[in-house]
């Protein structure tokens, strides 16, 4: 269990609150949408199938007071329309958008400035493969927050991570600029921080033991998405195929160990699994909150897990 | 021909994208061999005579403490128990370095000194500093040892003796050569003219200093006799801002105003991390040019 020294800054979207030292506020979880095996085909069929699993994770997350929102994945820009579309139509809440491609990152915003909607979007993420045409982009059509990734490539340790925030590592389109001064300066306000998952033997325990460092140092809501090392183990992928049942027991597992270690946010894979991850972090948070009240003296919210599920 | 070398670090710069891309995409990208490759060649391009692997894979404080057990990686590094070296990090990088040199290119491995390193760290199994800064200088020898095999010259940087000098600094450096055959070298930088006449006994071939940021450093070792060969820092590491070839030349005249050329070398003042790697690009190919315009 940890308490921060350092002030810990707490974000708030759309009545959602990140961050606060462990134990204040329960785990936000990120579910994403639109992306993995069921997603392959955007027809019909899939978007009804998006909007039945954007209405389960905002059940199981009322159920168990744990926050969820929706990380919407978009693959390319043919399909920014449609998708943001479906999701302005099917939830009130805040949603992150998400894609591996800069120019469909930025087209997003885009859009999103179009047809309203950019005070509930959080740009997941800003990291090292951020474009001039991207930059641009943000800075005209600001989103209300941003997930910053600390993936550094040349050093993966816990230093090497907080450099690419900090400097840029000599990776980022804006010379000797960190992304946390490149956010900043595209005029973001809200910041959270994304370790970066990595996989074994790439320095995988950096992942989760950067949360707290990150926490201490600059006092921003922290987390990762820890199932990408899960799923990139390949003693795990075999399992997967025999055993469905054991994989999702890990998937619960390896979620709720982020707010063990002070972790606010978890981008815990596709939504589909919200009905197994809900609970297992609901677990942790009322765990954390427990000790942190205790022993810390710290004032748990309202709707907390640890109030709520007796 | 006097020869040209370099302190240590290199910048460089990789293309984010492809790396960002790597990652989303699940697949191996090997940023450290591209850093340490571009360092290399960027080296070599410039006509360095004498190149280093550029330090590209971090701080040069955490790279060497953190190949001992008994050190726990904070903001810096913590000392909690007894210091066993736990094996080189960098050994094979030399090696990768020179597979990429071409003929006639020699190559320097660098280690952090034991006073640094010792200086840098949070002591909190030690009794003294002394005894910290010699066992880190054990393991020490055992990664110069290693690097030795691998590289013509070996370094020792030590920038903390021109803050605070140890008494005992000489002892740590024989220890850390203890079990090196090739030549050596020494870099302190800074204002080193109140300790030059204590450095200029230590058991090392090259003695390199920083004379582009201090030229008044001249008034002390110019008046010194001594059997190294002196590593003259003829561009500064400090400045963004590339100098002429006029400008060095004028420095490297005065080098050999006042010591034989069978006695120097040329560097820049320090390690050039702190640079973008145009300009230290072209701070190397200005002072190969001023030195080539020396003949």
């Amino acid at each position: 269990m940890y308490s921060f020294m350092k002030e810990q800054a707490v974000v708030e979207l759309g009545g959602v609150r990140f961050g606060g030292q462990p134990g204040e506020n329960p785990t936000v979880l990120f579910g994403t949408v639109f992306y993995g095996r069921d997603f392959r085909e955007l027809n019909d069929e899939a978007y009804g199938r998006a909007r039945r699993l954007i209405q389960d994770q905002e059940d199981v997350s009322r159920e168990t007071g744990v926050p969820g929102l929706l990380d919407v994945y978009i693959k390319s820009d043919s399909h920014i329309k449609r998708i943001v579309d479906t999701v302005l139509d099917s939830t009130d809440g805040p949603f992150s958008i998400d894609s591996s491609d800069p120019g469909t990152r930025a087209g997003t915003i885009r859009y999103l400035s179009e047809v309203g909607g950019l005070d509930r979007t959080v740009y997941n993420s800003v990291n090292l493969g951020l474009t001039a045409e991207e930059l641009d982009a943000l800075r005209r059509h600001t989103p209300a927050a941003a997930v910053v990734l600390a993936y550094n490539p040349r050093d993966m340790s816990v230093d090497g991570r907080a450099d690419i925030l900090d400097t840029g590592a000599g990776m980022v389109c804006v010379p000797g600029k960190g992304l946390l001064d490149v956010v900043k300066d595209a005029g973001i306000g809200k910041i959270l921080l994304d370790t970066g998952a990595t996989p074994f033997g790439s320095m995988s325990a950096e992942t989760l033991r950067a949360i707290p460092v990150f926490k201490g140092r600059y006092g921003l809501p922290s987390g990762c998405s820890i199932h990408n090392t899960l799923e990139s183990w390949a003693w795990m992928k075999d399992l997967r195929r025999k055993d469905e049942v054991a994989y999702n027991c890990a998937d619960a597992a390896a979620n709720s160990l982020v707010p063990i270690v002070g972790g606010d946010f978890i981008v815990y894979g596709p939504v589909s699994a919200c009905r197994r991850v809900f609970p297992s972090v609901a677990f942790a948070d009322k765990l954390v909150a427990e000790g942190a009240r205790d022993y810390f003296g710290v004032k748990v919210s309202k709707d907390h897990p640890y109030t709520r599920l007796i | 021909m006097i020869p040209t070398t370099v302190i240590g670090s290199f910048p460089v710069r990789l293309d984010g994208g492809r790396y960002a891309q790597a990652y989303f995409d699940g697949g191996a990208a090997d940023a450290p061999s591209e850093s340490l490759r571009l360092a290399v060649e960027a080296q070599v391009e410039a006509g360095v005579d004498i190149v280093s692997d550029g330090q590209t894979r971090g701080d040069f404080v955490r790279i060497f403490a953190a190949s001992f057990r008994g050190v726990v990686m904070q903001e810096r590094p913590v000392v909690v128990g007894e210091l066993e070296y736990a094996g080189s990090r960098i050994a094979a990088d030399q090696e990768a370095a020179r597979s990429l040199l071409p003929k006639g290119v020699m190559l320097k491995g660098i280690v952090t000194g034991p006073y640094t390193l010792a200086k840098a760290s949070e002591n909190r199994h030690y009794r003294s500093v002394e005894d910290l800064a010699y066992a880190y200088a054990v393991g020490l020898a055992k990664e110069a040892e290693a690097l030795g095999d691998v590289v013509d010259y070996v370094q020792v940087d030590e920038p903390f003796y021109s803050v605070e000098y140890p008494e005992y600094g000489r002892m740590l450096l024989d220890e850390v050569l203890s079990g090196v055959d090739c030549p050596t070298m020494l870099h302190v930088c800074g204002d080193v003219s109140g300790i030059f006449e204590r450095l200029v006994e230590y058991d090392v071939d090259f003695l390199e200093h920083e004379f582009a940021a201090n030229p008044k450093l001249w008034d002390t070792v110019g008046d010194v006799d001594f059997k190294q060969t002196l590593g003259v820092g003829v561009v500064r590491s400090d400045e963004n801002k590339a100098e002429t070839v006029k400008e060095i030349e004028g420095r490297m005249m005065t080098a050999l105003s006042r010591k034989d050329a069978g006695r120097l070398m040329f560097n820049p003042d320090c390690g050039l991390r702190n640079l973008d790697p145009e300009v230290a690009m072209a701070k190397l190919r200005n002072m190969v040019a001023a030195r080539d315009a020396l003949k």
